[in-house]
C-alpha cells in the first residue's frame, strides 16, 4: 500500500511542487495539503497520513509549534521541509529534539526538474526511509 | 502539471508578498510596526526567497536571502528597524519587484544588481555588529564587558544548563521546604523569612534566564504568605498545578527540582476531565451569525463567552504553559477594551478556536498517558473572598480609557495584562502612585543596569514598552510605587544621571486645563502618539464574495419589503375601515341595537390596537433595517487609506529623482468605498499622482523664478458626499497648457479648428483623456510607461465614476474623481413611460430638459435638439425598450445622459423621483436585453427596470453607423 503523505506549506506553489515530486514515486501518495500548522492538525486527524512534510515559517501556527502538538495527537512521522532548517542549524536541532524524523531542504531549481531527477529526489527517498523505520 | 502553472503561481504569490513588504516598510517609516509587523515582513521575504529558489531564480533569491538575514536580526536579535535599514530594504524590494516583472515575463533567471547585493551585505555586517547596543558615540568610550559577551553569542542552551546546575539544588530544596509546610497536615516549623528567600531566589533565577522557575518560585512564595489551613482544597489544587509546571521544566532539562513533592492528588481518569470540559466547549461551538443579533444580544453573547473563558482559562493551567495562558488573557483584555463590539466578538472567536484546539490536543495526550488531574476542584467557581490574581480575568476594567485619561500611549494596552488591573485601578483612585519614565537604555550599559536595579528596588511592579524616536529605540517604563512620585523623579536623576533620562513624570489624570507633560527641553522629542495606531485586536474574518453578495441581496430584498410595508400603512385602509365601523356603530346605536354596537365597538378597539401596534412594529423594523443596511454596506467597504498608503513614497522617490521639493498632504483617508472600487482605483490614482509630480510640479528654481515658494504642494483630498466619494488631486504647479492641448487635439483629428474655437478652456482640457493623447515633449521615466490619461478615465468610468480636470496656467491643476461608494446601492432617477417606471442610474444623468415640440428637428431620420449650441440626438426610451412610440405632447421631456464622450437625450413621459435603490443581480430574462442592467422593486411594490446606459449608448452608436 502506498505511503500516505500530507504536505504542509503556506505557499500553494510550494505545495504543488512538492506534491508533484512526491507523487512521481509510485510508492507514495499525497493525501492532502494544508496551508498552516493549525490547518495541518485538523487534516492529520482527518486523513491519518503516515508522513507529514512540514514547513517551518508559516503564518497562524508555525512548524515548530505544530510539531509539538502533532506529537501529542498522532503517531505520524514528521519530516521538516524548510529552507530555514539547514542541517545543524538551531531550528533543525530543536525540531529533532521535538521528535521530527528528519530535516531536509526545500526543493530548488524546479526549472531543470525532469522526471528522473524527481524520482531520485531527496524528498522521496527520505519519506520512504522514514515511513519504514 | 505543466511548468506554466508554477510560473503563474510563482508570479501571483510573489506579487502578494512584494506588496505586503512594500506596505509594511512604508508603515515602518511612519511609526513602529510592532512584532507582528516584523514577523510578517520576515515571513514574506522568506517566502520570496523560497519561491525563487524553487524556480531556480538565483537573482531574486540572492536579494531576498540577504534581506531575510537582515530582517532576521530585527526579529530574533532585537536589532531596531531603523530608517536607513528600512530605506535599504525598500530599494531591495524595488529591485525584487522589477526582477519579478522580468523573470515572469521572460520565464528565465535574471541577475540582481551587484551594487545592491554589496550594500545589503555591508548593511548586514553593520547591523549585526552594532546590534541594538550602544550608539556609535558611546561605544569607543566604554568598552563594556557586556558588549563582548553579546558578540561571542554562546549557545543559549549551554547558558541555561549552567544556570540550572547553579540554581537547581537550591530550587529543589526550597520547593521541598515549602511543600512540606503547605501540604503537611502537621506543618513543619517555617522560618519567617522563607517567602522572602523564595522571592530572592526567584529574582536570581530570572536574572539567569530561568524565567520558568521564577514564576514557580513566586507562586510558591505567594502561597506561603497566605495564612490558610493546610488542608485547603484550593491550595492543594494550586500547588499541584505549580508542581505540574515544575515537572515540565524537569522533563525538558532532565533535572530534579523537587516538583513531585508538590503533588498530593492521585491522578483521576482522563474521561472525567473530558466530561468536565465538555460543557464549556459546547458553549463555544456557537455558530454566531453577527447579523442576526441586536447589539444587546451581542453583548450577552460576549458576556457568556467570557464566563466560558474563565473556566477554560483555569483549565489551561493544566493544558498549557503559563506563558500561553498569560498571552491569551492579554489578548482577551485587549479585545474587550476594543470599543467595537463586533471586533471584540470576532477576536474572541478566533482566540477561542485556538484555545479549543490546544485543549483538545492536550486532552488527547493526557488521555493517552493517563496522567490527568481531578478537574472538579478546578471547575468550581473561584472563591469570592480571595480570587487568585493569576486566573481570574477582570474584563471590567477599561484599560483603553485609563490610558487615554492619563495621557499614556494606547500601545501600553498590549503590555498590560489583567494582573495589573488592580494597580491601574488603585492609580485611578489615587491610592497608588505611578511614574512614567522614558529612558534611553542603549546609551550606556552601566547606567542602564543602574536604572533597572533602581526600578526594581522602588517599584511594586512596572510595565515597559519600546518607543522608536528617530533612529533611537527608547523605553517607556510605567512604574507603580507607593512612594511620592515627585521625589522619585528627582531621585531618579540623582541615581542614574540625567543623560539617559529623556522624560519622567508622575502619571496623573489629565484634565482640560492642566498639561502635565514636563519634557526636558533639550531632550529629543518623543513620539507619544504615533501616526500609525497599532493594530491590536482587529482580526479580519475572511468571507467569500459570494456569501457576501447573497447577504447583500437579502438585505436588498428587506429594503423592498420595508418600502411596501410603509406604502401599505400610508394607504391606511384600516383607518378608513375604522371610520366606517364607527359610522355604522352610530347608526345602529340610533336604532337601539346595543349588543351589536358593543360588538362593533370591540371590533373597532381590536382593529385600532392592531393598527397602532403594526405602526410601532413598522417603525422598529425600519430602524433596525437602517442599521442593518449600514452594516451591510460596511462589510464591503474599506477606508481609502488602504489606497493612500503607497502614495507618499511614490511622490518622495519621484520628487527626489527629479530634484523637486514636494510637500504631499493627504486628507480624508477615512472615507470608505467599496472594496472592488479601491482595487480598480489603484492604478489610475498612482498615474495621476505621478503625472502631477512629473509634469505638473516645477523644480525649486523654476518655482522661485515664477514667484512661488520653492516647495511645491501636492494635495490628495477625499470627502464623502452623500452616496459618493470625491477624490481630488490638487497640485500648485505650472498648470496645463490649454493652447497646446487644443493644437494637439486638432492634429490628432479629435476635433476641428472651428469646433475648438467654440469650446471653453475647460472643455478643451478634457481632451487629455482621449486615447493616445500626450503633450509631453519628452518621454520621461514616468510618462513613458504607456498608461495614458485615457486609461485613467476608462478605469474610473468602469467602476461607475467620473473624472474631470481643471487647470489654471501657472497656478496648478486639479483632478476630481467622483465615485459611487457602493457598487450595489445606487442613486437612481425614476422616470415614467406609459404605465412603466424605469430607473436611470443618476451617475449617468447630466440634466433633465423640457422643450416645445417645435424645438425638435429631424436630421437624417434622427430626432435632434440643439442644446446650448450642441446637437443632441434624441431617442424615445419607450421605443428603445418596448418598441412602441411614446405619445407626443406639446412639451417634450428628455433626460440627458452621458457615458464616456457620448451624450444623448432620452425622451420620457415624466420624471417621478430620485431614489436610493438596491440593484440586485438582474434576472436572466432581463439580462438578455442589451439595454437593461437590472430590476428592482420600488416602495409601492412595482417592478422598476434599470436602464444599462453604457449598453444602450453602444447600441445607439451601432445603429447610427
Amino acid at each position: 500500500m502506498a505511503i500516505k503523505v500530507l504536505v504542509v506549506d503556506d505557499s500553494v506553489m510550494m505545495q504543488m511542487l512538492v506534491t508533484e515530486i512526491v507523487s512521481s514515486d509510485p510508492n507514495l501518495e499525497v493525501v492532502g495539503t494544508a496551508d498552516n500548522g493549525k490547518d495541518a492538525l485538523a487534516r492529520v486527524r482527518e486523513l491519518e497520513p503516515d508522513v507529514v512534510l512540514l514547513d517551518i515559517e508559516m503564518p497562524v501556527m508555525d512548524g515548530i509549534e505544530t510539531l509539538k502538538r502533532l506529537k501529542l495527537i498522532s503517531k505520524t512521522k514528521v519530516v521538516i521541509l524548510s529552507s530555514v532548517a539547514q542541517a545543524g542549524s538551531p531550528k533543525a536541532i530543536e525540531a529533532k529534539a521535538l521528535g521530527a524524523a528528519d530535516v531536509i531542504a526545500k526543493p530548488s531549481g524546479a526549472v531543470s526538474l525532469d522526471l528522473e531527477s524527481k524520482r531520485g529526489h531527496l524528498i522521496t527517498s527520505t519519506i520512504r526511509r522514514v515511513a519504514k523505520g | 502539471m505543466s511548468m506554466d502553472f508554477f510560473w503563474e503561481q510563482f508570479g501571483v504569490e510573489c506579487a502578494e508578498h512584494l506588496q505586503q513588504i512594500e506596505r509594511l516598510l512604508t508603515q515602518a517609516l511612519e511609526g513602529p510596526v510592532g512584532n507582528d509587523g516584523i514577523s510578517q515582513l520576515f515571513r514574506s521575504m522568506h517566502s520570496i526567497k523560497g519561491l525563487s529558489k524553487a524556480m531556480g531564480l538565483t537573482g531574486m533569491e540572492s536579494v531576498a536571502h540577504r534581506c531575510e538575514d537582515i530582517l532576521g536580526l530585527v526579529r530574533d536579535k532585537g536589532v531596531p528597524l531603523v530608517t536607513d535599514m528600512v530605506q535599504l530594504l525598500q530599494r531591495a524590494n524595488d529591485m525584487l519587484s522589477s526582477l519579478h516583472e522580468q523573470v515572469t515575463a521572460a520565464r528565465s533567471d535574471s541577475p540582481a544588481d551587484n551594487a545592491l547585493l554589496l550594500s545589503l551585505d555591508n548593511a548586514y555586517q553593520r547591523f549585526s555588529r552594532d546590534g541594538g547596543a550602544a550608539p556609535a558615540a558611546a561605544a569607543p568610550a566604554a568598552p563594556e564587558p557586556v558588549a563582548e559577551a553579546v558578540e561571542e553569542e554562546p549557545d543559549p542552551l549551554d547558558v541555561l544548563m549552567r544556570a540550572l546546575d547553579d540554581f537547581g539544588p537550591d530550587v529543589a530544596r526550597m520547593v521541598e521546604r515549602i511543600a512540606a509546610y503547605c501540604l503537611d497536615a502537621a506543618p513543619a516549623a517555617l522560618n519567617r523569612s522563607t517567602a522572602k528567600e523564595a522571592r530572592s531566589l526567584a529574582i536570581r533565577c530570572g536574572d539567569a534566564g530561568l524565567s520558568a522557575l521564577t514564576d514557580v518560585l513566586e507562586a510558591l512564595a505567594d502561597e506561603v504568605a497566605r495564612k490558610i489551613p493546610a488542608t485547603d482544597d484550593e491550595r492543594i489544587a494550586k500547588l499541584a498545578r505549580i508542581g505540574q509546571e515544575l515537572r515540565q521544566v524537569e522533563a525538558a532539562f532532565g533535572v530534579d527540582l523537587g516538583g513531585s513533592a508538590l503533588s498530593l492528588r492521585p491522578p483521576a481518569h482522563g474521561e472525567a476531565m473530558a466530561q468536565a470540559i465538555a460543557a464549556p466547549l459546547s458553549a463555544l461551538d456557537l455558530n454566531v451569525s453577527l447579523v442576526d443579533l441586536s447589539e444587546d444580544q451581542l453583548a450577552d453573547v460576549i458576556a457568556d463567552l467570557w464566563d466560558g473563558l474563565r473556566v477554560i482559562d483555569r483549565l489551561l493551567v493544566f493544558a498549557d504553559d503559563r506563558n500561553a495562558q498569560t498571552a491569551l488573557c492579554d489578548r482577551l483584555s485587549v479585545a474587550a477594551a476594543a470599543s467595537d463590539v463586533g471586533i471584540a466578538l470576532a477576536d474572541l472567536l478566533v482566540d477561542l478556536d485556538g484555545v479549543r484546539d490546544r485543549l483538545y490536543d492536550r486532552l488527547v495526550s493526557l488521555d493517552d498517558s493517563g496522567d490527568a488531574f481531578d478537574l472538579r476542584t478546578e471547575l468550581a467557581p473561584p472563591p469570592a473572598a480571595e480570587p487568585d490574581p493569576s486566573i481570574v480575568v477582570a474584563p471590567s476594567f477599561d484599560v483603553a480609557q485609563f490610558l487615554k485619561d492619563h495621557g499614556l500611549h494606547d500601545e501600553f494596552a498590549l503590555c498590560i495584562s489583567h494582573e495589573y488591573y488592580d494597580q491601574l485601578e488603585a492609580v485611578r483612585d489615587g491610592t497608588l502612585n505611578a511614574v512614567l519614565i522614558t529612558i534611553d537604555l542603549n546609551y550606556d550599559a552601566a547606567s542602564a543596569k543602574q536604572f533597572l536595579g533602581w526600578v526594581r528596588s522602588k517599584a511594586l511592579s512596572s510595565i515597559s514598552r519600546s518607543v522608536i524616536s528617530g533612529d533611537e529605540t527608547l523605553f517607556e517604563f510605567l512604574v507603580f510605587t507607593s512612594e511620592n512620585p515627585g521625589e522619585l523623579v528627582r531621585e531618579l536623576e540623582a541615581v542614574v544621571g540625567p543623560s539617559i533620562v529623556v522624560e519622567s513624570r508622575a502619571v496623573t489624570r489629565l484634565d482640560e486645563t492642566a498639561q502635565v507633560v514636563e519634557a526636558r527641553p533639550d531632550a529629543p522629542p518623543v513620539e507619544t502618539s504615533g501616526a500609525i495606531t497599532p493594530t491590536p485586536a482587529l482580526t479580519q474574518l475572511r468571507v467569500s464574495a459570494a456569501a457576501l453578495d447573497g447577504f447583500m441581496s437579502q438585505v436588498g430584498c428587506l429594503v423592498s419589503v420595508r418600502s411596501r410595508l410603509s406604502v401599505m400603512l400610508q394607504d391606511d385602509n384600516l383607518g378608513r375601515l375604522l371610520d366606517s365601523v364607527a359610522d355604522v356603530g352610530r347608526r345602529l346605536g340610533a336604532k337601539g341595537m346595543r349588543e351589536e354596537v358593543a360588538l362593533l365597538e370591540e371590533v373597532r378597539n381590536v382593529l385600532q390596537d392592531n393598527r397602532s401596534r403594526l405602526q410601532g412594529i413598522q417603525g422598529e423594523f425600519s430602524r433596525h433595517l437602517s442599521l442593518l443596511q449600514e452594516t451591510a454596506l460596511d462589510l464591503r467597504v474599506l477606508p481609502l487609506s488602504n489606497l493612500f498608503a503607497r502614495l507618499p513614497r511614490i511622490v518622495r522617490d519621484l520628487g527626489a529623482l527629479q530634484g523637486k521639493d514636494v510637500r504631499f498632504v493627504m486628507t480624508g483617508g477615512e472615507t470608505v468605498v467599496d472594496k472592488s472600487i479601491i482595487e480598480a482605483l489603484v492604478d489610475p490614482l498612482i498615474h495621476i499622482v505621478r503625472n502631477a509630480v512629473d509634469h505638473g510640479l516645477e523644480t525649486p528654481a523654476d518655482r522661485i523664478a515664477a514667484g512661488k515658494s520653492a516647495q511645491a504642494m501636492l494635495t490628495l483630498a477625499a470627502v464623502q458626499q452623500g452616496g459618493e466619494a470625491k477624490l481630488s488631486v490638487i497640485d500648485d504647479g505650472r498648470g496645463i497648457n490649454v493652447q497646446r492641448v487644443g493644437q494637439k487635439a486638432v492634429e490628432r483629428g479629435l476635433t476641428t479648428a472651428e469646433k475648438l474655437a467654440a469650446m471653453s478652456n475647460e472643455q478643451i482640457i478634457q481632451f487629455i483623456f482621449e486615447p493616445g493623447f500626450s503633450t509631453a515633449a519628452a518621454v520621461t521615466e514616468t510618462s513613458g510607461r504607456g498608461v495614458g490619461m485615457d486609461i485613467v478615465r476608462t478605469a474610473v468610468v468602469s467602476i461607475g465614476g467620473k473624472v474631470l480636470v481643471s487647470s489654471e496656467p501657472g497656478k496648478g491643476t486639479t483632478f476630481d474623481i467622483t465615485l459611487p461608494i457602493s457598487a450595489a446601492i445606487q442613486n437612481t432617477l425614476v422616470v415614467r413611460i406609459g404605465d412603466h417606471q424605469i430607473g436611470i442610474p443618476s451617475r449617468y444623468v447630466d440634466e433633465v430638459q423640457q422643450v416645445d415640440r417645435s424645438e425638435i428637428r429631424d436630421l437624417h431620420d434622427q430626432k435632434v435638439h440643439l442644446l446650448r449650441g450642441h446637437v443632441l440626438p434624441l431617442h424615445h426610451l419607450n421605443s428603445i425598450l418596448m418598441g412602441g412610440e411614446s405619445k407626443t405632447d406639446e412639451r417634450v421631456m428628455f433626460v440627458v445622459v452621458s457615458a464616456g464622450e457620448r451624450r444623448i437625450g432620452l425622451i420620457v413621459d415624466a420624471v417621478v423621483r430620485r431614489e436610493e435603490m438596491f440593484l440586485t443581480k438582474p434576472h436572466p430574462l432581463v439580462r438578455r436585453s442589451p439595454y437593461l442592467f437590472s430590476a428592482t422593486v420600488s416602495g409601492d411594490g412595482k417592478l422598476i427596470l434599470i436602464v444599462d446606459v453604457d449598453g444602450l449608448m453602444g447600441r445607439m452608436a451601432h445603429a447610427e453607423m
